[in-house]
């Protein structure tokens, strides 16, 4: 189980705003650390994992449960 | 039985599993739209939800009853763009009532003002300005989208703005109702019945043009949702995040369009003024810009906010209010608004097989084919940048 440093909460945001906020939050924790986010707009399930890709954060885990999408992503630049 | 059971897992799965390529979608949506513009015109949307409007503002501001919805086409197509959206995300199970925080209810609304305000004084949206506009050939097109260019980076410039100096805009408490559950699939069937059902509110022998508008409006709702195409994305991903993916597949169907369109306007006798609209030259260029930036806000332009409305993303609900206020309202004072400027800057059309034909003594095949080389070459222009600006990230502010 990974340690999660931080939690953004997406919920109820629709596109583009997740990413914008995972964007800006990303930079405000530490190299290394992990950020859980929380979402419920279906394209999240795209465009997290691209984004995670383009920057070359490490997407550890993506899961869903009752329509809330969760991802754990450490930062790794 | 299990092998059946699993045959139809498949089917299911392959649907409804993962969304659809946006270029998958693209193809598709451009096929819908030669359809409908066989039928009567191309695929737009502004004027659906403007005739939506009317019903309410015309009457408000005793201007005589408008087209009932029944009647005026795109009202139905889309009506029927959210039904089908609604039941593509029921079966998909990825329907939820989505309340976001409030601040982003302000954003969807504001958007949507905005955009109804450029979509009014341009005479055009994502649809009769790019998608369906380029493939028709019209000058007006072009600065429409230009603007909306515009519009859309200074709209990203804003929206990284707020996240990093005022977060808690977009933060607060959320709400989700009716999300996952089995149930879904089987909802999802129903509501696409119901949407069948509506062509039978049509006598075919007088109102065979609705009936076909209505019905491909639900596919089209249901294709929209499925690939999750979005025109706002294609063009801010560029500005955004440098991904290119969605710019790509909208250049896939605008080129589909493209040789769709032509082929009736050319070979088949369709009238040229079709999708070419008197927007030249100030009113396409601000209409456009405020178009862009509205959509950004928003998070779906006219069809994005209708197909994300319909998967219950409550910011695209109040997205299509504002549109269903600005619209009308704009509409009515249009004229006066535009008088300060001479007509000839506003209103003029330009068609680009005549302006290709003029230079060759008024050939009429030499001017479609250069119309239509140049729209390719655009369109091969726009790829490169997309491309390059995807390696370097060079106009990315992410």
């Amino acid at each position: 189980m990974v340690e999660i440093d931080h939690t953004l909460d997406c919920k109820g945001l629709s596109c583009p705003m997740p990413i914008v906020k995972l964007n800006s939050t990303i930079k405000k924790i530490e190299v290394g650390q992990v950020l859980e986010m929380l979402g419920t707009d279906p394209g999240s399930k795209g465009d997290v994992p691209l984004w995670c890709k383009r920057k070359g954060q490490e997407l550890l885990e993506v899961s869903e449960e009752d329509g809330i999408y969760k991802f754990i992503i450490r930062r790794n630049k | 039985m299990s092998e059946e059971k699993g045959t139809f897992k498949e089917v299911y799965d392959a649907l409804f599993g993962k969304p659809w390529k946006m270029w998958v979608g693209a193809i598709l949506l451009s096929t819908f739209s030669i359809c409908l513009y066989i039928i009567m015109s191309p695929w737009g949307a502004s004027g659906g939800v403007l005739n939506w409007g009317q019903q309410l503002i015309n009457p408000l501001f005793s201007q005589g009853t408008p087209q009932s919805i029944f009647e005026n086409r795109y009202a139905m197509l889309c009506i029927l763009i959210l039904v089908g959206s609604f039941s593509s995300a029921l079966l998909a199970k990825e329907f939820a009532i989505r309340i976001p925080p409030i601040g982003e209810l302000v954003k969807g609304l504001v958007g949507g003002l905005i955009m109804g305000i450029g979509a009014i004084i341009g005479s055009s949206c994502t649809l009769g300005g790019f998608y369906s506009g380029w493939p028709a050939l019209s000058v007006g097109a072009f600065v429409f989208t230009f603007g909306m260019v515009v519009g859309v980076f200074v709209a990203v410039l804003y929206l990284m703005f707020e996240a990093e100096k005022y977060p808690s805009f977009s933060s607060g408490e959320s709400k989700t109702f009716l999300s996952g559950g089995n149930w879904q699939p089987i909802a999802g069937i129903v509501v696409f019945i119901v949407g069948l059902l509506f062509l039978f509110l049509f006598d075919p022998t007088t109102a065979l043009v609705v009936m076909g508008f209505t019905f491909f409006g639900l596919l089209i709702g249901f294709v929209l949702q499925r690939s999750r195409f979005c025109i706002v994305r294609a063009l801010r991903e560029p500005f955004m995040t440098g991904e290119s993916s969605a710019a790509v597949a909208v250049m896939i169907g605008i080129i589909v369009g493209l040789f769709g369109f032509a082929a009736i306007k050319f070979f088949a006798g369709g009238s040229p003024t079709m999708f070419v609209f008197g927007n030249l030259w100030i009113s396409g260029l601000i209409g456009g810009i405020l178009f862009g930036l509205g959509m950004t806000i928003a998070g779906g332009c006219v069809v994005g906010s209708l197909w994300r409305a319909g998967e219950g993303q409550v910011k695209l609900w109040f997205s299509v209010l504002g549109m269903f206020i600005a619209l009308p309202i704009t509409a009515l004072m249009k004229s006066d608004l535009l008088q300060i400027f001479p007509a000839e800057m506003t209103t003029s059309t330009m068609y680009l097989p005549d302006v290709f034909g003029s230079l060759v003594g008024d050939n009429p095949l030499i001017g479609y084919m250069g119309a239509v080389l140049f729209v390719l070459a655009i369109i091969a222009l726009w790829y490169i940048i997309v491309k390059w600006n995807e390696r370097t990230g060079k106009l990315a502010r992410m």
